[in-house]
């Protein structure tokens, strides 16, 4: 990370870009947060860690009129900029792109129930994080508590970036949704159960839509009253429409980082819906989103060969 | 005076009272006074007539173990709802729940009430109870308390079992870090215009789960609701993060920009109450910080403007 910083610096220093756009380490709560970094001191703070729980590709559009910036991304957010591109929201022309080895994103609430306890600090380690705090130290492993869908995440190298910081690795491995296949296998009044119970714990927050990189429209149709699309309150079959709606705009488009997942403050399991989308892609049209800024969109293509068996 | 009771004797004496409601996460205890969704009324679209349906049935319910800082929230709740015009509806739930404050021994990493003034020993609520040994030191603060339980019959706590609890007192509150910030209130207008908004709120994604999980934020919106032959008019709660919030029917939206949402949040709870009415509209349990999809912390947020104020 110290490499990266020093030539970010001198690219700072020589005007070659006008920020870097990075997380920085928050001791607590455990999640760090972005930052625009314009100044050296600024870059220093930036770190690639466990506790980058959002997507950086969020806030690329939130910074206003700038020449060049750099972006430290990870794999699913690289793939979420390549997304952006090639929906003509970011001019790629415009980013230098810095890919960060990743071994996923930890979710939060999990570490907080395994420890229950007051934390002060947390330590990573290779294959696991040590907890210290009131009810002393606790070395947890990180498959228990990283996120879902890092397990099984797409694609962790950053193949289309600029400056490359880890090997490529070309043999991705089997990608198996453990989260997907434990609810196909249930029966369909388990399954309407199982995410009656999720959804019964919604607060309409949106937290999952604001984080989420790829929600981006001026509008959201669940804020419209005129028409009245969702109604407001909190009838489980609005809340259910809500997640459905937004899930059907993502397919194609989302890279199942998890950032809705980790965001949502009651803990829905949110990538059960987002883990399916990416599993059928995969499956039905060998479809990988982001994975190059020309590929076109999901839905912004057609092939003569694509599976179309559920067309009456 | 602190009266000694056993355990038992006293949860049966809850009991009788009425349903005792075990609350989980913070958020249950706002959703108990202020639900969020609260039906107004029900009509059912008949041939030649709309029939309205008899649905309000309460009942008396008991809140045990809140810490105080959550009895805190309900009384500035008390304090909106229950002034004049009087929110019928309020009261009726209000006067049905009885407030069962357990002294917080535990405090977590997010908590900052002692910097506002409160106290985790706090005596808020109906009764303030403290744990001791299978017994609880308990002390009934208003007259709803009273009608609990016959109290005369019970021993008060002994000299020594009260130092204890003051001494309990002492310590959980050098627990909780506290910070200063008397007087930011009405220096905070100052600042309305600067930059430091901007910065603040370049992380805030503008989602409303710091407000739906404050204790304290009460603001609701009222909406018509219209099924097949049926419908509703239900209040339920909203968010000054969200943008429609503010959204004019003229199509002006005062706070449309991302930083002007926080701007109000921050200032509504530190300088406008205040001002207005000497209470913070905040009452320092941290839960927006531990909610927060981009770990915000009021507290730094509120150190770094008492730096802008000062400069």
């Amino acid at each position: 990370m110290d490499d990266i910083k020093g030539k970010l610096k001198s690219m700072l220093r020589n005007g070659e870009i006008d920020g870097v756009l990075g997380f920085v380490e928050q001791k607590y709560p455990l999640k760090n947060y972005p930052l625009f970094a314009q100044t050296e001191d600024d870059i220093n703070k930036l770190s690639n860690s466990l506790f980058n729980i959002l997507n950086i590709g969020t806030y690329i559009r939130r910074i206003k009129d700038f020449k060049k910036i750099a972006v430290l991304v990870r794999g699913c957010e690289e793939r979420t900029i390549n997304l952006l591109c090639a929906e003509h929201q970011i001019d790629r022309d415009k980013l230098f792109l810095i890919g960060l080895p990743c071994k996923g994103a930890l979710d939060v609430y999990t570490v907080e129930k395994e420890y229950n306890g007051k934390i002060d600090e947390i330590e990573e380690k290779d294959m696991s994080i040590v907890i210290k705090g009131n009810k002393g130290e606790k070395e947890i492993l990180l498959n228990k508590v990283i996120s879902s869908v890092c397990t099984s995440c797409v694609r962790k190298e950053t193949p289309t970036v600029d400056l490359q910081t880890q090997s490529l690795n070309e043999n991705g491995e089997d990608l198996i949704f453990p989260s997907v296949k434990e609810i196909e296998e249930k029966n369909y009044k388990d399954r309407w159960k199982f995410f009656k119970n999720q959804f019964e714990k919604c607060t309409r927050c949106y937290a999952c839509r604001e984080v989420c990189p790829m929600c981006y429209c001026e509008s959201c149709f669940v804020d419209s009253n005129d028409p009245v699309w969702v109604e407001p309150g909190y009838s489980i079959e609005d809340i259910i429409s809500f997640h459905l709606i937004k899930i059907f705009h993502m397919a194609g488009r989302c890279v199942n980082c998890g950032a809705c997942e980790r965001a949502c403050p009651e803990g829905i399991r949110l990538s059960y819906l987002t883990s399916k989308i990416t599993k059928d892609l995969i499956a039905d049209y060998d479809y990988i989103s982001g994975k190059t800024v020309q590929e076109k969109p999901m839905f912004g293509e057609y092939k003569l060969n694509d599976k179309g068996d559920f067309i009456l | 005076m602190m009266k000694k009771i056993k355990k038992e004797d006293f949860l049966d004496y809850l009991k009788n009272w009425g349903k005792i409601v075990e609350i989980e996460e913070g958020i249950d205890v706002k959703d108990l006074f202020l639900p969020k969704e609260e039906i107004y009324l029900v009509f059912h679209k008949k041939k030649d007539s709309v029939e309205q349906d008899e649905f309000r049935n309460i009942e008396r319910k008991v809140v045990f173990n809140i810490p105080p800082c959550y009895a805190k929230s309900i009384e500035l709740l008390d304090f909106n709802f229950l002034r004049e015009p009087l929110d019928s509806f309020y009261k009726e739930r209000r006067d049905s729940i009885l407030v069962v404050v357990k002294a917080c021994r535990n405090p977590h990493n997010f908590c900052f009430c002692t910097s506002l003034g409160n106290s985790p020993f706090d005596r808020k609520g109906d009764i303030f109870i403290f744990e001791k040994d299978g017994y609880y030191f308990a002390e009934p603060l208003t007259d709803r308390a009273k009608e609990v339980l016959a109290w005369d019959k019970y021993e008060d706590v002994s000299q020594d079992e009260f130092k204890e609890v003051e001494l309990e007192k002492q310590k959980v509150e050098k627990e909780i870090e506290k910070f200063d910030i008397v007087n930011l209130d009405k220096k905070l207008y100052s600042v309305f215009n600067d930059k430091i908004w901007k910065e603040l709120s370049f992380r805030c994604v503008n989602c409303g789960a710091c407000t739906f999980h404050c204790p304290v934020c009460y603001c609701f919106d009222i909406q018509d609701v219209d099924r097949t032959n049926w419908g509703y008019r239900e209040r339920v709660w909203d968010s000054c993060m969200f943008s429609i919030y503010s959204y004019e029917t003229s199509g002006h939206n005062p706070r449309a920009e991302r930083h002007a949402r926080m701007r109000n949040r921050i200032m509504h709870k530190f300088a406008y109450y205040p001002v207005s009415y000497k209470e913070y509209q905040c009452v320092g349990c941290g839960k927006c910080v531990e909610v927060c999809p981009t770990g915000f912390d009021i507290r730094e947020a509120l150190l770094r403007l008492k730096e802008v104020v000062n400069e």
